[in-house]
């Protein structure tokens, strides 16, 4: 039986959909079966980040009224035989989110899957509570600045009081991930440091993840950024997979700035 | 080491991506009105009836374009 | 005729020395520079050039028309080791049978509502809010909004916050870097801090 893990922030744009489809696809390379499941109902994007957009026929709406079956509807990944993908549907009718068939659908993926990880949607709408209702655990994005956290303590907040694990008496396990650190602003004091954020949220680090000039490129591309070796980013989405996965990994420090002779260099004539 | 060198733009690939799924979309969504329809068109038969639900679906039958509009009663 | 007819917000100060007046401006003149001074004491040049200078806008004597006032000890405002006696800081007495004690953090959009006695063990996250009909004390730092009308309440409170006590709202000022007692004395606000070692059963 999979563990369902829910992808929520609050705040919109802070890496949401990008942490899913990395840390699905680092999952699925730990050789454990993933999927990810774009719950943004009428607004695809996890499909253009993983480069499937050429490729959904039929979404997850189609799976729940239309009887379509799930490995139908199921997009395998190119970059990793563990790693399925299912589509959002592209109706903004929010009547299709219903409690009983999203059950049927999220227990029918529990059944295919070791991880099945769930992209909520921005806000606390009706979509949010949808995706955190069947929830096992919870990823909490966040970007060091004041809306994001306000807004992911509020979404926290919700999944403490809406979730069905909740309503049976149990928690739902929090992890925080704190995306797009620029190192040399929390150094100057700019940026808010981790310990700041966990004091306020009150919920296990699970990431840290730099700010990369290098995403940008990756979701031009349809290659999530954890397949570059050489990127910040993508090592941190490594070690969270790992993590996630059951591995003890060391949290490494990515908010002290220090800058090499090179890029001091590089500093000057750009 | 130096990474501005040969470094092929990926703002074209983006670009060549977006153009067809947001072509795709659009074509998928010849009716972006359709949800607004239904709840309109709930209110003005729940004047007369008890409605359950209201469900449209796009048919296309040799080339002819309809919506398909069905009104489940409230028993 | 032209008129307009705002708020402002006042502050009240008893002129007892005047170097001890100056001293005390001296350290707090920034955070008065949006109120009204008013001085119950003997009308000093000293003191009107001193206050001319540091652009505060101030009156003598006035009778104010307000059913509550905040009033500080001077005291709170210096640093703990200066003071000269010990504040006091009375125990929590008779333990009522409706204290409630809650060990939750209290998160953007949560509302805790109680017609009773509050020990909250944590903090309350901006967003989040505590309105209460008796006494409050909240042990962690507080970044939302509190309403209590009870006989005292006790907390820390960051810029961020928004305190009402009895229905006035209490300026965050005085709230902040310790522990803060306040209660209502003669129907005025009376805010003094808490030993910054609190040790708590």
């Amino acid at each position: 039986m999979g563990i369902v893990i829910a992808v929520i922030s609050g705040k919109g744009g802070v890496g949401k959909t990008t942490t899913t489809a990395n840390i699905g696809l680092g999952i699925a390379q730990n050789d454990k079966k993933c999927v990810v499941v774009d719950f943004d109902i009428g607004q695809r994007n996890l499909d253009m980040l993983l480069g499937l957009e050429n490729r959904v026929v039929y979404d997850m709406v189609h799976v729940m009224d239309d009887g379509i079956g799930l490995k139908q509807a199921l997009i395998k990944s190119k970059m990793s035989p563990n790693l399925s993908f299912l589509a959002a549907s592209q109706t903004k009718d929010k009547s299709v989110l219903d409690s009983d068939k999203i059950s049927k659908l999220v227990s029918g993926l529990k059944e295919e899957f070791d991880f099945v990880i769930l992209d909520a949607p921005a806000g606390i709408e009706s979509g949010y509570e949808h995706t955190i209702e069947f929830a096992d655990r919870a990823l909490v994005v966040v970007n060091p600045e004041v809306s994001s956290i306000r807004d992911s303590d509020r979404a926290i907040g919700i999944l403490d009081s809406k979730s069905k694990k909740v309503k049976d008496g149990q928690e739902v396990d929090k992890f925080l991930i704190i995306n797009r650190i620029d190192s040399k602003m929390v150094q100057s004091g700019e940026m808010l440091n981790s310990d700041d954020i966990l004091e306020i949220l009150s919920i296990p680090l699970i990431g840290k993840i730099p700010e990369d000039k290098g995403i940008i490129d990756a979701s031009n591309q349809g290659k999530p950024i954890i397949l570059d070796d050489n990127s910040k980013a993508g090592q941190a989405y490594k070690r969270i997979a790992s993590r996630i996965c059951g591995e003890k990994v060391e949290f490494v420090d990515v908010e002290s700035h220090k800058e090499s002779f090179i890029q001091k260099v590089k500093g000057i004539f750009s | 080491m130096f990474p501005w060198f040969g470094k092929k733009s990926s703002a074209k690939t983006a670009k060549d991506r977006l153009t067809i799924a947001i072509m795709s979309d659009r074509s998928n969504n010849s009716f972006p009105f359709i949800d607004e329809l239904k709840a309109e068109i709930i209110e003005v038969v729940k004047k007369y009836i008890d409605v359950k639900k209201v469900d449209i679906q796009k048919e296309t039958q040799d080339g002819v374009e309809a919506l398909s509009i069905d009104i489940q009663l409230e028993k | 005729m032209k008129t307009k007819q705002y708020s402002a917000k006042i502050f009240e100060i008893e002129l007892e020395n005047e170097d001890g007046f100056i001293s005390f401006f001296d350290k707090n003149y920034l955070f008065f520079q949006n109120n009204l001074i008013v001085i119950n004491g003997q009308e000093s040049d000293k003191i009107k050039n001193y206050l001319d200078s540091k652009d505060l806008k101030y009156v003598f004597n006035l009778d104010i028309p307000v059913q509550k006032k905040q009033k500080t000890n001077l005291e709170p405002i210096q640093k703990a080791h200066e003071k000269k006696e010990e504040p006091k800081v009375k125990p929590i007495e008779k333990a009522k049978t409706n204290l409630k004690v809650l060990d939750k953090l209290i998160r953007s959009g949560q509302e805790v509502k109680l017609d009773g006695d509050l020990l909250l063990l944590n903090r309350v996250n901006s967003g989040g809010s505590i309105i209460i009909n008796g006494t409050l004390i909240v042990t962690q730092i507080v970044d939302g909004s509190i309403r209590c009308n009870g006989d005292f309440m006790m907390l820390q409170a960051s810029s961020k916050a928004n305190i009402v006590f009895h229905d006035v709202e209490v300026d965050n000022k005085f709230l902040q870097d310790k522990l803060n007692r306040v209660e209502l004395i003669n129907n005025e606000i009376v805010i003094t801090p808490a030993l910054k070692e609190t040790s708590w059963v």
